[in-house]
Parts: structure tokens; sequence; C-alpha cells
């Protein structure tokens, strides 16, 4: 388990009386003001010379008043794979030197949304809809998914209300290894957890504050063998020196401590980001050469791989996956084209359609 | 403030704390005081050594030039705090022109050294220089004024760059900044920005410094070739960093220019690719005429199409 530690909470006045925000001040013993808005944090932070480093070890409870649920963005002219988004915590206390949120999230700090009835009252209604079977749900999008849930204690609740849905998916999608609480919890096909895996030396040197990439995989193992389905996100793939034999000891990892047939999916997704993030990176990590490959902008308006450089490392990666049994798991290709598809997958997904079945629980599929 | 007739020379010119720029070009100010006179009496402030020029510094210095010994200026008295005449000057300059890069670094560090705070400046200033308001910008600017080269500060004083472009640049030493700055000043906006994002990332890449790039045999052959003019140097250096920096898309481009040359492709028929190869999709374009030479053109490609090589311009992974 690990805990971060934060050097104040401000809570907005209205968020004052809830139930999550009196579990996050029974667990946080960090200082707490109260205030009208954020104004006084933005404030507070002006005078930071790294407003988003210094951002992480605020928490912000207030209130959602806008959408809990969104479809993931995703990029123009690439397959998506129709993803919806539970937008309840914004912000990660994780500070990995590629993560987009830097760039994304107009705030700094962690904001946590604690009207958690307004969230678990539109999952119902939407649970009760006509999802279609396969479609996935998840809180990895704008935080990591369990990095704060000895605080939450959210990823908990939400497990209860997916336990009983025959339809969505509900991806828990993270760095760390909080999974206690469902070691001793029966099994459901509707809950996947997900971890971001990289090569060592990039997660040493790349993701600051997130446990070592082993004791990942052992916490992906220690659920799987409760019966729990796992997934795996190796995202972004990083081309550098020894890329081919640092992913493959990461793959061999895997396969050797997680049963192939619980692992219900595998996403590739090559490093990208958006021109905003290319100056926050250069300011906040400068002399990091990982960012100084050969990028170019793509249709997307992202910065990526030379695609012949993708295609490369995309097709080995495949390869090392197929090799080492997982040739049955799905696996799709994060923000990437048809012709991307077409050349390392060989099949050319019409779009979220032919996607999402492929994340059906395999009894279903 | 009172208006008072005194000889020039009470005038002490070497205190420049008031002076925004780093360079002050006065030969039409001169041209026209020569003309009609002086019509704006200068400010200066009463001290106990003498008088201390606030603004109106190329009138003075064109006065100086044209042996107008006795000048009409405003005398602003001795207990002027510095930061009330240095908002006169950023006022005064402010409604009649744009201040260049160099002239809104010294104005923001001026300001703060005379006693504003930075939060201030950021929120009253920066949208009047049109300047962002981010802190990093701050930073950077009141360290150019404070620290910069001479060199730079004439060289943001007459073109104009990206804040990116220049906090990169200003990162640089300044044996580096001297060997850039004639050509920089030179190139186009963008072509500036591009040489120094190209320089930049490429000593992050391979782990150099600047000068030690700078210092490498072909860029010196570029730098000290006599026979290019300054803006071609700064082509020249860009090709070359661009080829350093990006080898494989660089190699990809080059093969595609080989392949066309080994299929003889027709000078008149233009072929386009997405320049970062992301599409797949090539397109074609040729003007004509008659029917008889639309066939020509089309049997031309027919040909070259048969060609073994002619599939290489169809690449698309590192392994073909
Ligand atoms: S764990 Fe995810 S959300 Fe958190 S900093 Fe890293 S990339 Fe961003």
């Amino acid at each position: 388990m690990n805990n971060f530690s934060f050097r104040q909470i401000f809570i907005q006045r209205e968020a004052l009386n809830f139930p999550l925000t009196a579990r996050i001040l029974a667990r946080c013993q960090a200082p707490i003001e109260i205030i009208e808005d954020s104004r006084a944090i933005k404030e507070e932070l002006a005078s930071c010379p790294d407003p988003i480093g210094e951002g992480k070890k605020i928490l912000y409870l207030t209130l959602q008043k806008g959408k809990f649920i969104k479809p993931c963005p995703c990029s123009p002219r690439v397959i998506s794979c129709g993803y919806l988004i539970i937008n309840s915590i914004m912000g990660c206390p994780i500070d990995c030197s590629y993560c987009v949120l830097q760039a994304y999230l107009s705030d700094p700090w962690i904001t946590i949304f604690v009207n958690e009835d307004r969230l678990e009252n539109s999952l119902r209604f939407l649970l009760k809809d006509s999802l279609p079977a396969g479609l996935r749900i998840g809180t990895g999008e704008l935080s990591d998914s369990l990095a704060l849930e000895y605080l939450t204690g959210q990823a908990e609740r939400l497990t209860q209300l997916f336990y009983r849905s025959c339809r969505a998916i509900l991806e828990f999608k993270t760095k760390t290894i909080n999974i206690e609480p469902w070691l001793s919890w029966p099994p459901s096909p509707q809950i996947v957890f997900a971890w971001s895996l990289n090569a060592d030396t990039i997660a040493r040197e790349e993701e600051k504050g997130a446990p070592p990439i082993e004791e990942r995989i052992e916490a992906a193992g220690r659920l799987a063998s409760k019966g729990y389905s796992v997934a795996f996100h190796f995202d972004p793939l990083i081309y550098f020196n020894k890329w081919e034999e640092e992913y493959e000891l990461v793959i061999k990892q895997v396969f050797s401590l997680v049963p192939r047939e619980l692992i219900r999916w595998i996403s590739l997704g090559c490093l990208r980001y958006p021109e905003e993030l290319r100056s926050i990176i250069f300011s906040r990590f400068p002399n990091k050469a990982i960012f100084i490959s050969e990028m170019v902008i793509g249709q997307d308006g992202k910065f990526r791989y030379f695609k012949p450089l993708r295609l490369k490392i995309f097709t080995r990666i495949y390869e090392m996956i197929s090799d080492f049994g997982g040739d049955k798991i799905p696996l799709y290709l994060c923000m990437e084209d048809d012709e991307v598809w077409q050349l390392v997958l060989k099949k050319r997904p019409a779009g979220r359609k032919d996607i999402i079945p492929l994340f059906l629980p395999p009894a279903i599929k | 403030m009172k208006l008072l007739f005194i000889e020039l020379k009470q005038i002490n010119l070497e205190e420049k704390k008031f002076c925004l720029s780093p360079s002050l070009d006065y030969k039409a100010l001169q041209t026209s005081i020569a003309r009609i006179g002086l019509l704006i009496p200068p400010l200066v402030k009463a001290t106990k050594e003498g008088f201390i020029l606030v603004s109106g510094w190329k009138r003075v210095l064109a006065c100086s030039e044209l042996n107008i010994m006795i000048l009409p200026v405003i005398v602003a008295p001795e207990e002027t705090g510095d930061l009330d005449l240095i908002l006169r000057v950023i006022e005064e300059n402010l409604t009649i022109r744009r201040l260049s890069l160099a002239e809104k670094a010294e104005a923001i560090y001026r300001l703060n050294i005379f006693g504003l705070s930075k939060e201030k400046i950021m929120s009253d200033f920066f949208p009047r220089l049109a300047l962002p308001q981010k802190k990093e910008y701050f930073v950077l600017l009141h360290q150019i004024a404070s620290k910069g080269s001479e060199e730079l500060k004439k060289f943001l004083h007459k073109v104009e760059i990206s804040l990116e472009a220049l906090s990169l640049l200003s990162s640089f030493s300044s044996d580096s900044q001297a060997k850039l700055l004639p050509l920089l000043e030179a190139s186009t906006y963008s072509r500036r920005r591009e040489i120094i994002f190209l320089l930049y990332e490429l000593a992050q890449k391979n782990g150099l410094s600047i000068n030690k790039i700078l210092e490498t045999e072909e860029v010196r052959a570029i730098l000290e070739n006599n026979r290019l003019t300054l803006r071609l140097k700064g082509e020249a250096l860009a090709g070359w960093l661009k080829r350093k920096r990006y080898p494989l898309i660089s190699y990809w481009e080059e093969e595609i220019k080989q392949t066309l040359k080994e299929l003889a492709w027709p000078e008149e028929v233009d072929l386009f690719y997405d320049p970062t190869f992301e599409k797949a999709e090539l397109r074609l374009s040729f003007s004509f005429q008659q029917p008889e030479q639309f066939v020509q053109y089309v049997d031309r490609l027919k040909e070259i199409a048969q060609k073994p090589i002619f599939l290489k311009l169809f690449r698309r992974t590192l392994n073909e």
C-alpha cells in the first residue's frame, strides 16, 4: 500500500457535510482550510516555481456540478475504443514526466468531487440502460484509479455497484498496488484491474511515486490468484536504448505471474503528447532525452514517433506477447489509425462496434 | 514639476536607470530637430549630483550631436520616487509605440527593483506589454535584463522571437549565444525558432553542450563559410541540425528523392507526400493542354510503375 503525503486540504464550504469529506478528513492529517472557491488555491500556487509538482500535494474537496460520466475524448482520425470516463477525481499524486494531465487539466491540484451519491445515482441509471455489452467505464483517465483509494474508498463503493451489472465493465487503471480490500471479496467478471506497465528503466526514471514494475505485476498476480480478471496497458511505450530487452523482460514477468486466461485485454500505446505538454516537460523535466526522439506531429495534432518507428515498436511488442503465449488475449492499440492496426494486428476494425465486443467476459463472448 | 532651461552637460548621461533601450537610433529624430527644433522637453530628475535623464534619451543625444547645448527640460523634484518615474517612462512609450522584447525585459526588471511586486507586474503590466501572464516569463525577462549580455539585449531589441525559443536561447552559454546571434538576427522568425529548438533538442538527445555542437567540424564549415550570407548560413545550419536531430525521417526523405532520380521521374509531374509520413496517400499533379500531352504523361508514368524500385515510394515500414 503506498500512501501519499499532502500538505494542505482545501474544502469548498458547500462540500463540508458530505460523508466522503468526513472519510478523507479522518484518514488524512494535512491541515485544513475552508474556502469559498478555488481562487485561494490558485493564489497560493501562483508564486510556486513548479505549480504542477506542488499541486500534487494539495487536495481540493468540492462538488461535481457537471457530468460525472463522459465519453473518453480519444483523438480525431484514430480508432476509438468507446470508453466512458468517470470524472470523480481530477489530478494524481504520482508524478509521471510524460503525463498528459499536466497539460490537460487546467488546475494543478487534486480535485475530489465528494458528492458521490450523485455519481452513484448516475451510474445506477446508466447501468439500467441498454449499454453495449463489453462497454468499459473507468476512473483511470483523469487520475490513477487506486492511488487515493486509502483516502476515498471510492473504488470499493463502485465495485459494489458493478457486481450486479451484467453488461458494462468497470476498469480500475492503476500504477499502484492498493488492492488489499478486494483480496477478500469474490471476483466478478465485470470488474477488471488494469496495470500500466513500462520498461523498468522508464518506470524508475519517469514515474516518480509509483511502485516498481515488479510489485505491480505481483499485485496483478495476487488478484488473479483470487480469480479476478486483470488487464495491462503498455502505455506509453518508449523508444530508448534497451527498449527491446527491457520490455521483453516485463512481458515475460507478466506471463510468469498471471495466468493468461485471466488477462482480459492488453493495450499498446506509443509515447505521444500534445504541443502544450512539450514546454511543460521541457521546463519540469529538463535533460530528458526520451522526449527527444524522432517525433512528428500526427494527424491529431499530437507529437508521436515517426510512423515506421511506431510500427516497429508495436510489431515487436505484439510478437513478444504472442511468443509468451498471449496470442489469444484481446489486444488493442491506443490512439492509432486503421493503417497501424492493419500492419500490426492484421485487422482493421471499423470502429467501436468492432472493438467493444473484444472486452466481453469470456463466458459471454 | 518645473520647466527649466539647463545646459546639456548638467545632465548625467552615464546614469541609465531609466533607460529601457539597449541601443538608441536617433538619426531620424536628429534630422527633425535640426529642421524644426526640439518640440517636447525631456524629463529629468534633480539630484544632489546634478540631473539624471528620465525620458527623452533620443532627443538629448540628438541635441548633443547637433551641438545644441541649452535644453528645455521638465524637472522632477528630488523626492520623486524611482518607481513613479519609471512608470512615466513606460506609459510614455506605450502610448506611442510597441516596446521591443529587450525593452519589455528592462521595464519588468526596473519596475521590480523599484518596488513593484512580481504579482502586480504580472497582473497590471503583462497584458499591456502583450506578454502571457506566466511566472516563467517573468523570471526569464527579469534575468535577461539583470544578467543578459549586451549582445543578447541588442538582438532582442532588433528582432522578434517567441518567448519559448528565447527561454531556450537564454539557457545557452554566452559563447554559444555570441556565435549564433548574428545568424539568428539575419534569419526569419520561424527559421530562428527552428534553429534554437533543433540545437536544444540535439544537445539533449546526445548529451552534448550547445557549444560542442557549434564546434563540430561540419557546423564550423557552415559558420566560417565566407561565401554564404548570414541568412544562408542559417538555412544551412537548420538543414544540418534537422538531419542530425531526425536521422530516420531525413533518411526516408532522402530515399524518396533518390528513388525519384533513379526512376527518371518527369520534372513536370509533381509528387506530393505527407512530410510527416503519417498518411500513406501520395498525390500527383501535372498540367496539360492537349489530349496527346495527357496520354504522353500517363504512358510515361505507366512505364515508371513497371520498374521494381517504383514500389519503394510505397514503403511504410522499416523492414521493407
Ligand atoms: S499515474 Fe497516470 S494519471 Fe498519475 S501521473 Fe502517472 S500518467 Fe498521470
